[in-house]
């Protein structure tokens, strides 16, 4: 065992046991283990947000995606900025609704606000099928450190395994205070080490960022910006807007907006996090300066980039302190994914099919289901060949979808129907689904349409899907209700 | 009855949020109330910025501080993004109900 290995160990041992001492002494009823009672104060909160953000996704996938796409890769950059903003005017309500009802997940809400029980069986649904690749790239990620810091000494597979039980592990032994304490390590060690690989990579190689943007530039001209063609300025903006509408629809994202104490928190962390965005120029620093320094890379390969990179400057030991960083940005939002879906699988659904179960079953049964769902992440892990880019892109198109009936359900005079929002939903995911199965495109569905349009990215055609559904069905339901009100005074349907 | 407790809980919070203005005095119904709605507005501009501007400024120089000009952009939007949140977060009324 190497010396990168030892400090990868390290890692794990030790945000398990924070997790555990953070865990401790607590009663851990499912609203405790889930949502700590809505105690957090501005840091946490922040930290809890921003640790839901800096995944392997930033970390290994934003440096691969650099180093494979170039310029496109910027779209990371600007996302999340742009949800900042749009959560300053939306959380807000979403909190104070969630807190007065005490909600306790994102079906909840929706089952709430449309009282429509089927609506938020729906939504779980929607929320765990896209934790799914999420959780998948977290593995691939933890797959991919382990891989490349013991030099092939731990095979992919076995290096998955033993990321995925890391994991599971620590979600069982300390619910959302494990994820906070350790977002805490983990935010300040990646910090540290992004910002230096980003400074020290690009002048060790090359004598300056200048330079190395210079040769990358020469090497491959253009590469720096957005293409003309494919992931044009089209695809960038289309994909910037849909990431950053479903930015907060991830259920886990969701779920910690009901960690904060007040709606304050929430809007004074919209101010800070847009800063924080900034660590990722870094990662795209190291990306770049790996195009020259490891070429070669391709496919789902990409993703190797910077750890490969590492292996070829650094010392085993100071490789080990990277990969235990990177260990870290995979078991924090790792484990937040993991409990997320257990609670939704558990609390969401099959609570809905047996309503008399008592809340100690509920929790019980949402940590038994901890192991399960991470048995199906490492199947697909082994099984996939995606970037992790494309991983997270996937994710987010279905995610996305909840955007229309959740955004138009705060609205003071509420226009959308219950039917209205299911039926939208469900046309948009249904679309989600079969342009990711057939690997279709706006340029395949309809080549007739002009360029511009079919570089868009394709969830639009799924959002505009799901929104038109949702005028057309609204519409209906409200003719149909106002005949039947017109025809007898009976309102009990209601 | 349709959506009976709804209509109550947004009522209690249409109520919280106008006592929250109302308790500030007038000159953040006028004044205060006036500037609030405008500089919300400046919300918009990091959509511009960062939607609009990469179709007209995709380009790789002049650099500055050694990045391509269209990263530099999208930077310096970010920049911005903090600052005009920072300004909305001061001058929003619901900020400050809960001061001491």
């Amino acid at each position: 065992m190497n010396a990168a290995l030892v400090g990868i160990a390290a890692a794990v041992v030790l945000a398990l046991v924070l997790g555990f001492l953070a865990g401790r002494g607590k009663q851990m009823n499912l609203e405790q283990w889930t949502i700590a009672s809505r105690a957090f104060g501005a840091p946490l909160v922040f930290l809890l947000m921003a640790g839901e953000i800096y995944t392997t996704f930033t970390f290994l996938g934003g440096s691969g995606f650099a180093y494979g796409k170039g310029g496109p890769a910027y779209y990371i950059l600007c996302y999340g900025s742009l949800a900042y903003v749009i959560s300053y005017f939306m959380l807000p309500a979403i909190w104070r609704y969630a807190h007065e009802n005490r909600l306790v997940s994102q079906p909840d809400f929706f089952a709430h606000k449309y009282r429509s029980p089927m609506l938020g069986i729906i939504v779980s649904l929607v929320g765990i099928v896209a934790l799914i690749p999420y959780l998948v790239l977290q593995f691939k990620g933890l797959g991919i450190i382990v891989e490349a810091a013991g030099h092939g000494a731990i095979p992919t597979t076995l290096a998955v395994w033993i990321g995925a039980t890391a994991v599971t592990a620590y979600v069982i032994v300390s619910g959302v205070h494990g994820s906070a304490w350790t977002a805490v390590a983990k935010d300040t060690i990646i910090l540290v080490i992004v910002i230096f690989l980003g400074i020290y990579l690009p002048l060790h190689y090359y004598g300056g960022l200048g330079a190395m943007f210079t040769a990358v530039e020469q090497a491959r001209p253009g590469f720096t910006v957005l293409p003309a063609h494919g992931d044009s300025a089209w695809w960038f903006s289309s994909t910037v807007l849909l990431t950053a509408l479903g930015f907060y629809m991830w259920p886990h994202t969701f779920g910690s907006i009901y960690t904060a104490r007040s709606a304050r928190i929430i809007r004074q962390n919209a101010i800070v996090l847009p800063l924080y965005q900034l660590i990722l120029l870094f990662v795209f620093f190291v990306g770049f300066t790996a195009i020259l320094q490891v070429p070669g890379l391709s496919g789902p390969n990409v993703d190797l980039a910077l750890f490969k990179l590492s292996v070829n400057t650094f010392d085993p030991w100071f490789v080990g302190v990277i990969g235990a960083a990177g260990v870290l940005t995979a078991l924090v939002p790792g484990s937040m994914i993991l409990m997320t879906a257990s609670v939704l699988l558990a609390n969401n659904l099959y609570r809905a099919i047996r309503p008399a179960a008592d809340d100690a079953h509920v929790a019980k049964l949402a940590k038994r289901l901890v192991p399960a769902i991470a048995v199906i992440a490492v199947y697909f892990t082994l099984s996939g060949g995606q970037t992790i880019v494309a991983l997270l892109l996937m994710g987010y198109n279905f995610v996305t979808q909840m955007f229309p009936a959740l955004v138009l359900s705060l609205a003071r005079n509420r226009w959308v129907t219950r039917e209205g929002a299911l039926c939208g939903l469900v046309a948009g995911v249904a679309t989600v689904a079969v342009t990711s199965l057939t690997h279709a495109s706006i340029a395949t569905l309809f080549p007739s349409l002009p360029v511009a349009i079919k570089e868009l990215n394709v969830g639009v055609i799924a959002l505009a899907v799901n929104f038109l559904v949702l005028i057309l069905v609204s519409s209906g339901a409200r003719l149909v209700t106002a005949r039947e009100n017109g025809l007898a005074t009976d309102t009990s349907h209601a | 009855v349709k959506s009976h407790d709804d209509s109550i809980v947004r009522a209690a919070v249409a109520k919280r949020a106008s006592a929250s203005i109302d308790g500030r005095g007038d000159e953040y119904r006028c004044l205060g109330g006036w500037l609030m709605r405008a500089v919300r507005w400046l919300a918009v501009l990091p959509f511009l910025g960062m939607l609009v501007g990469p179709f007209f400024l995709n380009r790789v120089s002049p650099s500055v501080l050694g990045m391509p000009f269209l990263l530099a952009w999208l930077v310096a939007w970010i920049l911005l993004t903090a600052a005009i949140m920072a300004l909305i977060f001061w001058l929003d009324p619901e900020n400050q109900d809960t001061a001491p």
